[in-house]
């Protein structure tokens, strides 16, 4: 057997999330593992503690499988698996167990599964126009109980704030997720400091705004028209989207991720960052349960790849068709000063007035504390309010020095989900508010 | 409630009770209600307030602030092996006896934990590890802690004399204990002169609990006091300036006990042997020395204990002319042979005797019959605590083989405590696990991997992470050994990373 392809490197899994990474080091002796082994595609191996798991990765793409109840993907023991496979190749006992191929092959079935054939077009452009309908209805109402809003008054929300979330409810229904999450959010403004009928304000404002638009969508550039859809809850059919979205080829790194559990579902959003086209984009995935994530992202990896965008004025959301092997990514990444951030998203905001965050990756910035809040400094003492999981992680990090981070902007403050220090991106994970 | 704009106090109150604003000093809000002219009261307010709200993000303007840069010092330390910070911050999550020694490793190690283990550590580690977590922390833990009040252990001075008279005068118990002890590692003579001061005031649980601490830097100069607290009105102040009394070979009590205990112990040449003879009455600084029995303890081995208990071992033989077997031999055959031996033992715990004694005393208690175990394991207890460690792990290997079966295994390895045990313990202990003979039973094996797991010494790493034949073993047999291997390897990384 030749010997395997170098597709790992130590570095590589230790920058992938910090988080798993500690118990993955922990887990990531000999004597956990049992009947270890690797191929030039996959590793394999049997992980024990309170039960014996089985473990797989394939080194392609570094997807992995585990028999544990974890839901993070890869979780702890697949991670242990690479750190082994990284630091010292195990030996290679043959092929790979049963479980190993049937799961590869499985892969490769969904790979090749061909699309499904198109459903008729007629009966399709029907079936969207009722969904707009249904949709208008719901803004309708929703329109209705905006005006009532403010006739009786901002106030009167503070006494029955179950009204945004039974408004929320009745727009679910009406097939509009999108707008229903923004009126939901209301709910956490309402009352929540002296300066709150402001900015429920501002944001009661521009859903009545974004409802208006969707309305006259018509009437607007085709790009806007199609934010404005998607914003308020419809999204593009696969087909449409394989059909009509920009595609973009480049080497893909995968800078941030978070990932958020709700009702049984997990959502993990995936910023991907094209090394020669400076774009970014925004994957999002959904599983049931423990089920693995579709696609495997993996925070620290990039690779060659070909993403579709969803269209709009600023595409941000997009696909991934087609990549190729995982690497390590190559540091450092391209960033923004606070005022080119700020340049960036008044453009932004010019061709898509309702975007309510933007991608960004903050360079030479100082975390710092003042007047007990967090906030990231530029070289002049340009500040903006920091939000992050752990702070301290990032005034740790930085020891007072400027360091880049990797976060959202949304209009107001910066969430960081990962930092570059001393030439090492760290990534703090956690969840998304 | 801040100062609303015009818009918003409109929003607020309601358009049935407020009219809409003409101006709204916001220009771009403005444009938008002279644009929305032709609509309704409410969706004016509302688009407008859109059209402000949007506005406002893309001109957002950012703070200025001076941060101060108060920049931490250089570490000039590396960076620990990514697999040491590993176990540190799983020991951290989950605080075990081996975080101690873990972070006394990398403190000595002259490595440095990865700068974003650093909240952690200073979150995580408990109150009595601080002292052992501070080099770990290092010139930047000790900068980040500045900014968190809750941190503030970290950067906390050695306290000041004057913060220590504080401590003593104004603080709960627990501060004036610690700022006693403290003043006594300093200046043993002020310690004694606060207690002094304030000795007729205090109760007297805390007269007891402050004249412990003098224990530490013991000297004659202390004799005065502790006669003073010698005649104390509380029986537990008295045994403790007895005690520390006896600790003092040249003090008028340890003279006059010598002679009491003289007095009661005959010894006749041919054969050798000895008796008891408790005087019918004494004198009265005698009978003050001697205080009363506790409740359900005889009078015989109350004086016994409070005489022979606190003298030293070894004047004995020189006074008898005879070795410490044939003593204990004889107090064996006496009349007394259980009092005198059991007094003889206690003064064992004191430490530095000829080991002949300890030999002779743990050979009686193995042979004795008539006691309750638990006295048996309390006075074998006193006679573990006379032995130097290889002695007592010389005493472990014997039981551990079957070759004896007192003192219990499990007695050994707990006066072992936590420091590393002289390796050939650890093999031979390894050994037995390996191929357990007849004599142990697995339940007691099982159980001292469970110490051996914080304490066998380094050498025996490699020994003990060989595998072990478990085919035909029992679940638990199984987990223990798997628990066992899994705690020692942990310390082995932390060795090899942090002390190669």
């Amino acid at each position: 057997m030749p010997a395997p392809p170098a597709v790992i490197s130590l570095e590589q899994v230790l920058s992938f999330s910090a988080g798993s990474t500690d118990a993955a080091r922990n887990l990531a002796r000999q004597s956990r593992w049992s009947g270890i082994g690797r191929d030039e595609a996959s590793a394999w191996g049997h992980c024990k503690g309170g039960s014996r798991y089985e473990v797989c990765v394939d080194l392609r793409d570094l997807a992995s499988r585990c028999s544990c109840p974890s839901r993070k993907s890869p979780c702890k023991h697949a991670l242990a698996l690479m750190i082994l496979v990284a630091e010292s190749p195990p030996p290679a006992l043959g092929g790979p167990p049963p479980w190993v191929t049937s799961w590869l092959a499985q892969r490769e079935e969904r790979k090749d599964r061909k699309p499904r054939t198109p459903a008729d077009p007629d009966a399709q452009a029907k079936r969207r126009t009722q969904r707009l309908e249904r949709m208008q209805a719901g803004l309708d109402i929703l329109d209705l109980w905006l005006d009532d809003v403010i006739r009786h008054g901002l106030g009167s929300l503070e006494a029955g704030r179950d009204a945004c979330l039974s408004q929320a409810a009745r727009l679910v229904d009406a097939q509009a997720p999108g707008i229903a999450s923004r009126v939901r959010a209301l709910e956490f403004i309402i009352g929540s400091d002296p300066s709150w009928p402001q900015r429920a304000l501002d944001d009661i404002g521009r859903i009545a705004l974004l409802s208006r638009a969707f309305r006259r969508r018509e009437e607007l550039p085709p790009a806007v028209a199609a934010d404005v859809t998607s914003l308020v809850g419809l999204t593009l059919r696969e087909d449409d989207l394989l059909a009509s979205g920009e595609r973009l080829r480049d080497r893909w790194s995968v800078v941030a991720q978070q990932l958020n559990e709700e009702e049984h579902v997990r959502q993990q959003r995936s910023w991907l960052l094209g090394s020669s086209s400076s774009r970014c984009a925004l994957v999002l995935q959904f599983a049931p349960g423990s089920a693995p994530f579709p696609e495997p992202l993996v925070v620290g990896s990039c690779f060659e790849g070909e993403l579709v965008y969803w269209p709009g004025a600023a595409p941000q959301r997009a696909r991934i068709l087609q990549r190729g092997v995982a690497e390590a990514l190559s540091l450092p990444l391209p960033t923004l000063s606070i005022e080119q951030l700020f340049d960036r998203f008044a453009r932004e905001l010019a061709l898509v007035p309702f975007r309510s965050r933007t991608f960004a990756i903050l360079g030479n910035v100082v975390p710092y504390i003042h007047e007990q809040r967090f906030w990231l400094c530029g070289p002049e003492g340009d500040a903006v309010e920091l939000r992050a999981a752990d702070p301290w992680l990032l005034l740790a990090l930085s020891g007072g020095a400027p360091i880049d981070v990797v976060g959202e902007w949304d209009g107001r403050r910066m969430h960081a989900f990962s930092a570059v220090a001393q030439g090492r991106l760290y990534s703090f994970g956690g969840s998304f508010a | 409630m801040p100062e609303l704009d015009p818009l918003t106090r409109c929003a607020l109150l309601g358009t049935s009770h407020a009219p809409v604003p003409v101006s709204s000093a916001d220009p771009i809000a403005d444009r938008a209600l002279r644009a929305l002219a032709c609509e309704t009261s409410e969706r004016r307010v509302l688009l407008a307030a859109g059209v402000r709200a949007i506005g406002r993000r893309a001109g957002f303007v950012h703070r200025q602030l001076q941060p101060e840069h108060l920049l931490p010092e250089d570490d000039p330390r590396r960076e620990c092996s990514a697999r040491a910070a590993a176990i540190v911050a799983e020991l951290l999550d989950d605080p075990e006896e081996d975080l101690s020694e873990a972070l006394g490793l990398l403190g000595r190690s002259g490595q440095r934990l990865p700068h974003i283990m650093l909240p952690l550590l200073l979150r995580s580690v408990p109150a009595d590890l601080r002292g052992v977590a501070k080099p770990s922390l290092g010139p930047r833990g000790r900068w980040l802690a500045r900014m968190n009040p809750e941190w503030a252990w970290a950067n906390e001075d050695p306290l000041t004399q004057a913060d220590l008279l504080r401590a003593w005068d104004e603080g709960r118990m627990t501060d004036r204990l610690q700022a006693l002890e403290q003043t006594r590692s300093r200046d043993p003579a002020l310690a004694r002169q606060w207690l002094h001061a304030v000795w007729s005031v205090e109760k007297a649980d805390a007269r007891a609990a402050f004249l412990e601490l003098l224990e530490a830097g013991l000297s004659e100069a202390d004799e005065p006091f502790l006669e003073q607290a010698r005649r104390d009105r509380a029986a537990v102040v008295r045994a403790t300036a007895r005690r520390l009394l006896s600790l003092l070979p040249s003090s008028a009590f340890v003279q006059r006990t010598a002679r009491v205990a003289d007095d009661m112990i005959r010894a006749k040449k041919t054969p050798f042997a000895l008796s008891v003879r408790i005087p019918a009455g004494a004198d009265a600084e005698t009978e003050r020395d001697l205080d009363k029995p506790a409740q359900g303890v005889s009078r015989t081995s109350h004086w016994l204990h409070q005489t022979v208990g606190l003298l030293p071992l070894d004047r004995w033989q020189h006074r008898f002319g005879v070795a410490p077997t044939e003593i204990v031999d004889a107090a064996a055959r006496s009349d007394w042979a259980f009092e005198l031996n059991a007094a003889f033992s206690v003064a064992a715990a004191r430490g530095s005797a000829d080991p002949a004694w300890t030999r002779a005393l743990l050979g009686f208690w193995r042979r004795v019959s008539g006691v309750a175990d638990e006295l048996r394991a309390a006075y074998l207890n006193d006679v573990l605590a006379g032995m130097a460690a290889p002695d007592v792990a010389a005493l472990a290997i014997e039981v551990l083989q079957g070759k004896a079966g007192l003192p219990s295994l499990e007695q050994c390895l707990i006066r072992l405590g936590a420091e590393p045990w002289p390796a050939e313990l650890g093999f031979a202990l390894v050994a037995q696990v390996r191929n357990p003979g007849e004599g142990i039973d697995a339940t007691t094996l099982l159980e001292s991997l469970g110490y051996a797991a914080a304490s066998l010494a380094r050498e025996c790493f490699a020994d003990a992470l060989q595998p072990f034949d478990l085919s035909s073993a029992s679940t638990w047999w199984r987990q223990g050994i798997q628990r066992f291997q899994q705690a020692i390897e942990r310390r082995a990384i932390l060795y090899q990373e942090l002390c190669p």
